[in-house]
């Protein structure tokens, strides 16, 4: 009877076949592309570029790290904007992704416009955005202050606080998907709490924070969490919007790493063992980082 | 007789929300609106104004209306400048523009296929099927999308250059087939969803393993399948980023994008109403392609769940 429950509880020999044959190919495109690559990787860190192609262990294995060293004020800048950024598009953006997911959940006037235009940043081109963003900023907004003051202003806001702009910029474009989830999770909720709470005389704002917010804070942690992984490779777009010729000061941790291995100017071949140096010094600051706001929002969910 | 007067209560809430999504909905129309209306401007008037060509002062008609008409000529333009170079060592030709919408079509169609095939897959693996392993590898997807493992992009492009796969469509679509994603997430909790007495009605009635999957399950998760593709196939359609790194030779469409936006030779395409008129032209496909999807995209995803 045990075997028999066992069985039937882990399947049969048939069906374990089957499952086998589903996931091999999957599992070995990760073996390669992600087990075998993060190893090269951690390697390479201690390799140098041989100048013909081929990645070798020279008589310093530190010499990335030493270089990574070096290089503290830049990566320090770098590390400091990430967050400013996380800040912005995770933490704000979030908050403001579920304020409006709120406002079309519950089918207020023109949520299913205000959706469309949500949603658009998702399905145009970041590049587009990038673009139509950046020429209205140099371009049209400099006309139209012109118009209403009578003198245009002299620089413009990506020359003179380029970062700020750009993460304007990132928090405008961050709802789109965001307002997928959100909103599938809240039409989740069972609508005999949404009336419970309503028949007990609860506030559209209370019932937001103390009903919806709760209700779905297993898909706001799960997001949350991801992001911070998103801290050393988010770009902020800076690459669509200046290439390779930003100014040290308005670098983040991704940009950085972009660039040492896109630049003609930065990077190439011969920066790729230093740009996995700094991937690993990067991916053990990330680790510990992700678990404290993990067990946080764990705590918080617990309360 | 009761006095009291029921009042409405005005959802002061709902009024300030609606504030903030009203100014988000006019910058996007103005932004938009004040682009296509440059595409059309004469390149002439926007530089110099009308005035200018009637003998008056030259000042910039960068906001305003045309004055001088409706011209489609920055579009022509666009179209017959809009030639890119790959950069590659493989394939040195030039890509017009359409070829780079075929190179964009191939890598996004590839990409969105080959991740929403392999995370599907999981997903349904994982989900359906009570294996000691399914619960590793459920495990190791979190923790894989928790805990990122930074800066591996020189090693990938070393290994896919010592497999052979570098600057080819196959290597890239295989390099972008992981199921480490969020999209796994959400086939696992619609697989999840679906009750057990299909599969086992299904098996009473003789269905293979394979049939339950192809003609019971997915059929039901068809939607969500649908909505992942078409998010994956935008999410790599937009993308330039990947394409530049990995395929340098095929330049695709949104690289071409940014690339025009840069450009300064022929000086036809140096005027703003120009680029702005090829990033435009170059936007087409994928507005078109939401305008059919977009119904797609109603579907409920769902990640992480709801408490109870």
């Amino acid at each position: 009877m045990k075997t028999l429950n066992r069985k039937k509880h882990r399947g049969s020999k048939g069906e374990f076949i089957f499952y086998l044959a589903l996931i091999a190919l999957p599992i070995i495109q990760v073996l390669i592309f992600y087990f075998y690559v993060n190893f090269n990787s951690i390697m390479m860190a201690f390799q140098s570029y041989d100048g013909y192609g081929d990645y070798v262990f020279d008589s310093n294995p530190w010499a990335n790290f030493s270089e990574i060293w070096a290089n503290m004020p830049t990566i320090w800048v770098a590390l400091k904007n990430s967050l400013v950024v996380w800040i912005f598009t995770a933490v704000l953006g979030t908050f403001l992704a579920l304020v409006f997911s709120y406002y079309i959940y519950k089918g207020w006037i023109l949520s299913k416009t205000f959706k469309f235009f949500l949603f658009l940043p998702s399905v145009l081109p970041s590049i587009l955005l990038v673009l139509v963003f950046k020429f209205f900023v140099n371009e049209a907004i400099p006309g139209y202050t012109e118009a209403l003051t009578g003198s245009a202003p002299e620089f413009t806001l990506l020359q003179n606080s380029f970062l700020p702009t750009v993460i304007f910029y990132n928090v405008w474009i961050c709802f789109g998907t965001q307002l997928l989830i959100n909103t599938g999770a809240m039409s989740q909720i069972p609508p005999e709490i949404i009336e419970a709470g309503k028949v007990d005389g609860v506030s559209t704002i209370r019932e937001f924070f103390s009903i919806v917010l709760p209700m779905i804070l297993p898909t706001i942690s799960t997001f949350l969490i991801a992001s911070v992984a998103t801290i050393f490779t988010n770009q902020a777009n800076i690459y669509a919007f200046i290439g390779d010729g930003a100014e040290v000061a308005d670098y983040t941790i991704g940009y950085y790493l972009f660039i040492l291995v896109e630049s003609d100017l930065h990077g190439g071949p011969d920066q790729y063992t230093y740009a996995s140096a700094l991937g690993i010094v990067c991916t053990l600051i990330a680790f510990p980082l992700t678990l404290g706001v993990r067990r946080l929002l764990e705590g918080k969910g617990d309360e | 007789m009761d006095k009291k007067v029921k009042k409405k209560k005005v959802n002061v809430f709902a009024i300030a929300i609606a504030v903030l999504l009203a100014l988000y909905m006019l910058s996007m129309v103005v932004s938009l609106f004040w682009v296509l209306m440059t595409t059309v401007k004469d390149a002439g008037e926007y530089k110099y104004g009308a005035a200018f060509f009637e003998g008056g002062l030259a000042k910039s008609n960068t906001i305003w209306f045309p004055k001088m008409g409706i011209t489609f000529e920055n579009y022509v333009i666009a179209f017959q400048n809009f030639v890119l170079e790959g950069d590659g060592e493989g394939l040195q030709k030039s890509y017009n523009i359409f070829a780079q919408f075929v190179n964009s079509f191939l890598y996004s169609g590839g990409c969105a296929l080959t991740v929403t095939l392999s995370s599907c897959v999981m997903g349904y693996a994982t989900a359906r099927f009570k294996f000691r392993l399914s619960n590793i590898i459920y495990s190791f997807v979190l923790i894989s999308l928790a805990l990122p493992i930074v800066g591996a992009m020189p090693s990938e492009i070393a290994v896919a250059d010592s497999l052979g796969i570098f600057d080819t469509f196959p290597g890239i679509w295989i390099m972008r087939a992981s199921f480490l994603n969020t999209y796994f997430l959400i086939f696992y909790a619609q697989f999840k969803m679906i009750p057990k007495d299909y599969t086992e009605a299904a098996k009473i009635d003789g269905a293979s393993s394979f049939g339950v999957m192809v003609k019971i399950i997915f059929p039901l998760a068809m939607g969500t399948i649908t909505t992942v593709f078409v998010l994956a196939f935008i999410f790599y359609w937009n993308d330039f980023q990947i394409p530049m790194v990995y395929l340098p030779s095929y330049p695709v469409a949104a690289l071409g994008m940014y690339k025009f936006s840069v450009l300064t030779d022929p000086d036809e395409i140096n005027h703003i109403p120009v680029r702005l008129a090829g990033i435009c032209l170059m936007a087409l496909p994928i507005v078109v392609f939401y305008g059919i999807f977009n119904r797609k995209l109603n579907v409920n995803l769902s990640v992480g769940g709801i408490k109870g």
